[in-house]
């Protein structure tokens, strides 16, 4: 995975991975569930929505403000799509989870997807977040050459617009969180 | 003086600290906003300008050249260049071409070993400078109680505060570093564990140019002794050995006292005046005579060549 060292900012992390699984709790509001009425369910799912993706729009608006950009030097880089294949599992859940009937059903639902959410936090798979893919974004976890990497051999993960980055490459980034970086654009 | 960057076209600050565990040293970066970036560049402004007073001030006195030599005193404060590719640069210079420094948040948790802390700057067209400053003042108030104003009552502060000094003791460029305060660079550079390390190869150069002495004595006395090692040091950068005259190097000892013996046509310095050897070969011993007859001795420690 990205990267087993320490990962600072648990919050932004957590968020981002909630955030991630809109599409789910979007796909979930639209089935609806038998035993909560949509008055309730509706927004909660909305809720689930909005809030996580305000709070990082709110992070991302603010290490622009604050110019949280620091230079980034490329060794290896690697395509990660193959997460997304993991993602999707996940985000297509209400499709092939039987229909919730019973609270013990939702409660069990409720867990599993808690699980789900747990283990992309825990494995640093926030990055992998439909809002970012849709934005054009594509995801490398960056290995740093051993040359000048002294103070810094760590692997981190790289969001660009761009359709490769090369060996030696030079990048300019926001800071997401300790190891995550987006490109900072022209 | 003169830093080889836009100071208007800033890109991007980086800032971080550089930690001391046990022997061995790392850097880490720490995340800031753009005030704190901004105080950081009037920083570095505030030290250019320093050193250009230095400088001018040194002008005046018709100072030939403002390189560091190791064997010289210098104040707290003064201008003093270093090429990138001396050896005594390779600490500084790991830490300028350093890439992808960790982000690391927690090592301000563990303020004491931090030792000095930096800043980057790298402009639009990719130029770069990094200013290093030891930590002295940075972690002066950890474990003070400060207090700040709040609405109209004092009340302590509860998060570290850590302190920011008026200007960093060295500036380096892609040519060059620019040393405010000496002291700072010696030891944020470890230049005297460097310049011990390198006494073999020093006096390899050094008897290299001076066939006629035997350095055996004096490099057994630098490999222990650090201001012997500093003098060598100087000598070498400063081609100092270059085109020195057998004779006049022993006229030049007999009259300050310096005990040679001559063997098999080459010079031999005994151990008790290794020091007075090489202070004859830096430069740092000169006669005087304003009154007639009374030729009088002196000591340097430190001198500069003068312009004629």
């Amino acid at each position: 995975m990205a990267t087993e060292s320490h990962e600072g900012m648990k919050a932004i992390r957590l968020l981002m991975v909630v955030s991630s699984f809109a599409p789910l709790f979007i796909i979930w509001m639209i089935r609806g569930i038998p035993i909560i009425p949509d008055c309730y369910f509706i927004p909660i799912c909305v809720a689930m929505v909005a809030i996580p993706n305000l709070v990082l729009c709110f992070r991302f608006w603010g290490m622009k403000r604050n110019s949280e950009k620091f230079p980034l030097v490329v060794g290896r880089a690697e395509d990660h799509r193959d997460h997304l294949l993991v993602y999707l599992i996940s985000m297509f859940l209400p499709f092939y989870a039987p229909d919730i009937l019973s609270w013990r059903e939702l409660v069990a639902f409720v867990f599993v997807v808690g699980l789900i959410i747990f283990l992309f936090w825990y494995l640093d798979l926030h990055y992998v977040n439909v809002v970012i893919t849709a934005a054009g974004y594509r995801v490398f976890t960056v290995y740093p050459d051993g040359e000048h990497s002294e103070f810094g051999n760590e692997p981190f993960v790289l969001l660009t617009q761009r359709s490769s980055v090369s060996k030696n490459q030079k990048i300019l980034a926001y800071r997401i969180s300790d190891t995550i970086f987006m490109e900072a654009g022209k | 003086m003169k830093i080889n960057i836009e100071v208007e076209k800033i890109e991007s600050t980086v800032f971080g600290v550089g930690i001391k565990e046990g022997m061995e040293k790392t850097y880490r970066i720490l995340a800031t906003n753009k005030d704190l970036q901004g105080i950081l560049l009037e920083m570095v402004k505030s030290t250019a300008l320093e050193m250009s007073d230095s400088e001018n001030s040194k002008s005046d006195n018709s100072v030939q050249s403002f390189q560091y030599e190791p064997s010289e005193k210098y104040g707290s404060q003064e201008y003093l260049t270093l090429p990138m590719t001396s050896s005594l640069a390779t600490t500084v210079n790991k830490l300028f071409t350093a890439e992808n420094i960790k982000l690391d948040m927690s090592v301000l948790k563990n303020p004491d070993k931090i030792f000095c802390y930096f800043a980057s700057f790298t402009d639009m067209d990719g130029k770069k400078i990094l200013a290093v400053r030891r930590a002295t003042q940075f972690k002066a108030t950890i474990g003070k109680h400060m207090i700040q104003l709040a609405s109209d009552a004092l009340v302590p502060m509860k998060n570290d505060v850590f302190k920011l000094d008026g200007d960093f003791d060295l500036i380096m460029d892609s040519d060059c570093i620019h040393i405010l305060h000496p002291s700072g660079f010696e030891i944020i550079g470890e230049l005297s564990k460097a310049i011990l390390a390198a006494v073999p190869e020093n006096i390899k150069k050094i008897s290299g140019e001076m066939k006629t002495v035997d350095f055996s004595t004096i490099e057994a006395y630098a490999i222990k002794h650090p201001r012997a090692a500093d003098y060598i040091s100087s000598i070498c950068s400063f081609d100092q050995a270059k085109d020195v005259d057998h004779d006049k190097l022993l006229e030049e000892c007999k009259a300050f006292g310096v005990e040679v013996t001559e063997e098999a046509g080459k010079i031999k310095v005994k151990e008790d005046h290794v020091m007075g050897f090489l202070d004859v070969l830096d430069r740092r011993r000169y006669k005087l005579e304003l009154v007639k007859g009374k030729p009088e001795l002196y000591k340097a420690v430190s001198r500069y060549k003068i312009a004629k």
